[in-house]
């Protein structure tokens, strides 16, 4: 895995599908992947945060990435997976619908945000790429996460 | 058993990159962050050599040298002065303190490795 | 990143900020050679490593800086704010490589020609300008230059000038930090002189670096105390256990293990403190820098810096301190010309102070600038539409100032770049609640303003009860926890509403309610008829929780909510329970709020759906609202009253002599109206107010029940009315307060009467050599269901004790003749009879020094007679506390 991605001319991501469309996160920010076993609802919490998990002894705010990204709900009993980022020291994990494989891409696919993009996403998307499996949003994660404080 | 090094330094960079340079080319080390402490550990353990860093809090590089002089360690310890400075006067100052030999900031492992050979250090090991 | 280069980023950014802050120092006593050549040390260690480590582009920063400190060294150029600044602009540099190069791992590409020249130019410009106060002596072949033309003897020259000052040897033992060198003419007092106080970070540093140390990555120590915290609950496990048991061969052992383990848990703990200086560290260089850039003269004193305290808790308060400092200096300080046409020193000073004190850490922000401006408050709030003009009409001084601490609520005239507008004293107060403390405000017009912030000493492990709604788990920290009650619509305790807003009638009292699973939206799922209350208490309410389910009190370690979740007013963190689970740890605070969370027409309430009632946290009594003949409102405090039921009026009897009894529960009780000419009805329902004490009761009969209303408990104490007490304004309404002492007097004539008081009857001593004071007073004891003696001074107090007699609060007051307060509360402190009392002060003097004299003397508490209206709130706080028989520490805690 390389670790001095912004030297070279790929990127590594971790892929995700949330509603249909294709995601990615920097290989390098995410923590681990994991099925979640039970989510701890916070009542009265804001909208986007479905819950906290307890990751190896550590509490982990679990992000909706349906409702953050104002996508429709799912399906009942449709289930997730979390991928887990670490940002400013404290641990997040974002419930998706399904994690797909961690894929290299050449920094020569890379485009800016088309004009169509959802204003929503523009905040938190570095980048498309085209790929083969259709348009990828590489998200940044800092960014994903500030909005939630002004949620 | 090979040669034990004794050094004095402010700076834990400095400090460990003595250590690794000292290290490698076979002696054994200890580290002191400023001159009090040296005069302190000489007290109990006399080393054989003594890099010794001009400017420290507490007890700066010149006291200490003074200092371990003033003791009298048997055996005399080699004492090597080192600064970024290299006035004639501060030449002779560390020299008439009792300083065996002056070094230039930053070294690296040639020259100290010169300056181990010059005080006969390196056949030691 | 490599090892060593990591260290170099750590120890660089230590020595910068120790810079800075010495920087500071010596831009004021710009004499002193000890500073200037720690500083020039400092840089030149910087330069040094540089080179080592083969980082040019920072040598080159650092070499600029050390050449202009050479200069100072030298007495070759002045020490202007100019030169200073440019000194702390290279340090800024040097702090942005730094950060580059942590995040890249190589030192970045490009130069800083500009930043540098402009440097060199300032060290040549000055040449020949005016000596530096130690003038050194050349050496006598002059000063030989170093390849950097550098002076090399420079170094020489300063100790010897040193030396010449302080007349010592030519070649001092050390020009180390320590203060034992005489600071020649400098008495401490001097307006100018330095924070002598800041000497001790300082002096303990430099012990610090002659004690052995070593350096732990923070993650280590971070998990150390998660295994320790898992130690000391396997550890409580056990020992449960274990009780359980008879004697047996793990007994003994697992008492050693118990011993180890807190002995871990404390040294642990005690590794996680840090002393608060760390936080204060960067604040004299931001005043500093805000003096500079204000034009006005501030000087920072900092008291206490090694005070020490958890790692976590001081690292959330680091920004709302620093917020605080910013404020005194951008908008508390006036700029000199105002100052001294005030008749002000022209430096402003704001004073830090951290101590420790019975478990908590307080920390005093003190600025002697022109006060919060109390009238732009008002029009703020009113501008803002947090209060209406008659609202804050009604409002003292004090509930005002709250005001700041709203959300977006910004005096300053202009928002300039310096404080921000981001920031608030909203976030600041919300920070320091969230782990656990308290923040204070006084602030006097002209004079300056204050903050005191009172800290938990750590975040540690809290006993809390587990509970449950909605089929959710949460815990409430036993703290809090006064009571469990089981209640269903069989037994005796039940949960009644009264016009919508649920209470419990519990033995005397009527609580007002909140559930759980209401507040927190969870779904209402079946209406089980078995819930429970928890009664909780915060500060000095007390109120109920209703929740489904409760189990048991486990010992729980406290982790803070994320960012994310930290606008909820419901939590104060969360935790891992046993068996893996997350759940949260619910704050008694924001349940109470919500439990007054039931009308206020024309109060801010209204505006507030989502958060809390009002900015004014605890405080607050519920009032049970009602009417009599007259039609206008009047109130009780709701825990006075037991019940409140609608009597059958056929069942009421006339006894002679204007008397009215019923039958009630299987005695006589007398019922006595509120007016004189009462007309009792003939058949339909009585309201009535029931009081109860020592299975005696009492009804007061009324028209109508109206409402019960939580605010802050402020009468305007009138004697006019019989039967009443004053007045105040609840819920925007004025209401007349009843003296319910009246009635329960004119029921029983020996309500009051001490042969037939048992321990339970609560029994205070006034002491004040004023009768009008005494009869005032008094009054307001009796509402609140006391038994009141009085005493003319301390002497008459004294002898008392000696009768024999025993109360469970002593109110005093502190001038009078034969025995003032102070020796009283003396004689009290020093003598078993009493010494377990409850002392309040009550002084027409309550300056800071009255106070701090108070408490030293021995008084809990210490309230002011001049303020009338925060008297009687402060009174029936401070009462109601050591009503329930609490000891003093309770009552510090609600102080």
């Amino acid at each position: 895995m390389s670790t001095h991605t912004n030297q070279s001319d790929t990127e590594a991501f971790v892929t995700f599908t949330v509603a249909g469309q294709l995601f990615g996160v920097p290989v390098i920010r995410v923590q681990d992947i994991l099925t979640p076993d039970v989510i701890a609802p916070v009542p009265g919490g804001p909208k986007q945060v479905r819950g906290l998990i307890n990751l190896r002894g550590r509490i982990v705010t679990v992000i909706d990435m349906r409702t953050h990204l104002s996508l429709p709900k799912a399906d009942a009993g449709q289930n997730g997976m979390c991928v887990t980022i670490e940002s400013r020291g404290d641990f997040y994990t974002l419930f998706v619908d399904s994690v797909g494989d961690v894929i290299t891409l050449p920094r020569s696919l890379r485009e800016g945000n088309p004009a169509t993009l959802d204003a929503v996403w523009r905040d938190v998307a570095d980048a498309v790429y085209r790929t083969d499996q259709g348009l990828l949003v590489a998200l940044h994660v800092d960014r994903l996460l500030a909005i939630q404080s002004k949620a | 058993m090979s040669a034990l090094c004794l050094i004095v330094d402010d700076s834990r960079v400095i400090r460990r990159m003595a250590n690794e340079i000292l290290k490698g080319l076979g002696l054994r080390t200890a580290e002191a962050e400023n001159g009090q402490r040296a005069v302190d550990f000489c007290r109990t353990t006399v080393p054989d050599m003594v890099l010794l860093d001009w400017n420290m809090p507490e007890m700066d590089g010149i006291s200490c040298l003074k200092a371990l002089r003033a003791m009298r360690l048997e055996p005399r310890p080699v004492v090597v002065m080192c600064t970024t400075e290299n006035g004639i006067s501060k030449i002779r100052e560390a020299l008439e303190a009792g300083a065996d030999e002056y070094i230039m900031k930053p070294y690296d492992q040639d020259v100290l490795m010169d300056k181990l050979a010059q005080v006969g250090l390196l056949e030691r090991a | 990143m490599d090892d060593l280069l990591q260290e170099f980023l750590s120890e660089t950014t230590e020595s910068l900020a120790v810079l800075d802050v010495e920087l500071v120092r010596f831009e004021r006593e710009s004499s002193d050679a000890t500073i200037l050549s720690n500083i020039f040390r400092l840089m030149h260690t910087i330069k040094g490593t540089c080179g080592f480590l083969g980082l040019p582009r920072l040598g080159a920063v650092a070499h600029a800086g050390e050449n202009i400190l050479g200069k100072f060294r030298d007495g070759e150029l002045e020490v202007t704010p100019r030169a200073v600044t440019l000194i702390l602009k290279a340090i800024d540099q040097i702090r942005v490589l730094l950060a580059e190069m942590e995040s890249t791992g190589v030192e970045p590409a490009g130069s800083d020609a500009e930043l540098i020249d402009e440097i060199n130019a300032a060290a040549s410009g000055a040449a020949g300008a005016a000596p530096a106060p130690a003038m050194p002596e050349a050496a006598a072949d002059g000063p030989a230059f170093s390849d950097e033309g550098f002076p090399v003897a420079a170094e020489l020259l300063a100790e010897v000038a040193h030396a010449l000052k302080h007349d010592s040897q030519p070649v001092p033992e050390s020009p180390a930090p320590a203060p034992e060198a005489p600071r020649a003419a400098e008495p401490v007092r001097a307006p100018e002189a330095a924070p002598r106080a800041a000497d001790a970070p300082r002096e303990g540093e430099a012990k610090e670096l002659a004690n052995s140390s070593i350096r732990v990555n923070v993650d280590v120590i971070e998990n150390l105390m998660t295994l320790i915290s898992e130690l000391v609950l396997t550890r409580n496990q056990l020992l449960q256990m274990q009780r359980g048991q008879k004697d047996n061969e793990f007994k003994v052992p697992l008492q050693r293990l118990s011993h180890i383990t807190s002995d871990l848990q404390d040294g642990v703990t005690r590794m996680r403190m840090q002393p608060i200086g760390n936080a204060w560290n960067k604040l004299p260089r931001i005043v500093r820098d805000l003096g500079v850039s204000t034009g006005k003269k501030i000087e920072l004193t900092m008291q206490g810096a090694d005070t020490e305290l958890d790692r976590q808790v001081l690292e959330m308060i680091k920004d709302p301190l620093t917020h605080m400092v910013r404020n005194s200096a951008d908008h508390g300080i006036e700029d000199g010309i105002q100052r001294l046409a005030a008749g002000k020193p022209e430096t402003g000073t704001i004073a830090l102070n951290a101590y420790h004190e019975s478990g908590h850490i307080f920390i005093r922000i003190a600025d002697d600038g022109k006060g919060l401006d109390l009238e732009r408050i008002r029009q703020k709030a009113i501008t803002n539409g947090l209060a209406t003009e008659a609202a804050i009409a009604g409002m003292s001084e004090q509930q005002i100032l709250q005001f700041i601490f709203r959300p977006g609520f910004s005096t300053a005239e202009k928002v300039t770049s310096v404080s921000g507008r981001g920031v608030g004293m909203d976030v600041v107060r919300t920070n320091i609640e969230r782990i656990g403390g308290t923040i204070e405000l006084t602030s006097v017009a002209g004079k300056g303003t204050t903050f005191l912030i009172k800290i938990p000493l750590t975040l540690a492990i809290v006993s809390a009860l587990i509970v449950e709604a909605g089929s959710q788990r949460f815990a409430i920290p036993q703290l809090n926890v006064v009571e469990l009650v089981g209640v269903s619509d069989r037994s005796d305790v039940r949960i009644e509403t009264i016009n919508t807003s649920p209470v419990l009638r519990l033995r005397d009292r009527l609580l007002p309610l909140v559930s759980l699973r209401g507040v927190l939206g969870l779904e209402a799922g079946s209406r089980a008829t078995d819930r429970f209350v928890i009664v909780a208490q915060v500060g000095a309410n007390t109120f109920g929780i209703i929740v489904d389910r409760v189990f048991d009190t486990e010992e729980i370690v406290v982790k803070p909510v994320a960012p994310l979740l930290r606008g909820t007013p419901f939590y104060v963190g969360n935790t891992i329970l046993g068996d893996g689970s997350v759940i949260m740890i619910l704050d008694p605070n924001g349940l109470s709020q919500a439990a007054g969370q039931i009308e206020h027409s024309d109060q801010t309430a209204t505006q507030d759906q989502n958060g809390r009632t009002g900015s004014q946290s605890g405080d607050q009594t519920s009032f049970l609202l009602f009417r009599t003949a007259g039609h206008e409102l009047k109130a009780i405090p709701l825990e006075l009253v037991a019940r409140i039921e609608g009597l059958d009026a056929a069942i009421i009897e006339h006894v002679g002599d204007g008397r009215h009894v019923v039958q009630y529960r299987d005695h006589l009780m007398p019922l006595v109206p509120f007016d004189a000419g009462h007309q009792w009805k003939q058949r339909g329902q009585q309201e009535t107010l029931v009081f109860s004490d020592n299975g005696r009761s009492m009804g007061l009969a009324v028209d109508e029940v109206v409402d019960i209303v939580r605010d802050r408990m402020a009468i305007e104490l009138s004697s006019a009315r019989a039967g009443l007490l004053g007045s105040a304004i609840i819920a925007g309404k004025a209401v007349d307060i009843v003296d319910v002492g009246h009635f329960l007097t004119q029921a029983f004539a020996d309500w009051f009467d001490t042969s037939v008081a048992q321990y339970t009857t609560r029994h205070a001593l006034l002491v004040d050599d004023s009768p009008f004071f005494r009869n005032l007073v008094a009054p307001l004891l009796t509402a609140a269901n006391w038994k009141v003696t009085t005493a003319a001074d301390g002497a008459e107090a004294l002898k008392l004790r000696e009768a024999g007699h025993q109360f469970d609060v002593i109110i005093s007051d502190i001038e009078m003749p034969n025995l003032d307060g102070l020796a009283l509360a003396s004689a009290i402190r020093n003598d078993p009879r009493w010494n377990k009392v409850p002392l309040i002060a009550l002084s027409s003097h309550a300056e800071e020094g009255d106070i701090h004299a108070g408490r030293e003397a021995g008084f809990d508490e210490y309230l002011a007679k001049s303020d009338q209206t925060r008297l009687t709130e402060n009174l029936a706080r401070v009462l109601r506390l050591a009503g329930r028989g609490e000891a003093n520490d309770n009552l510090k805690r609600a102080s």
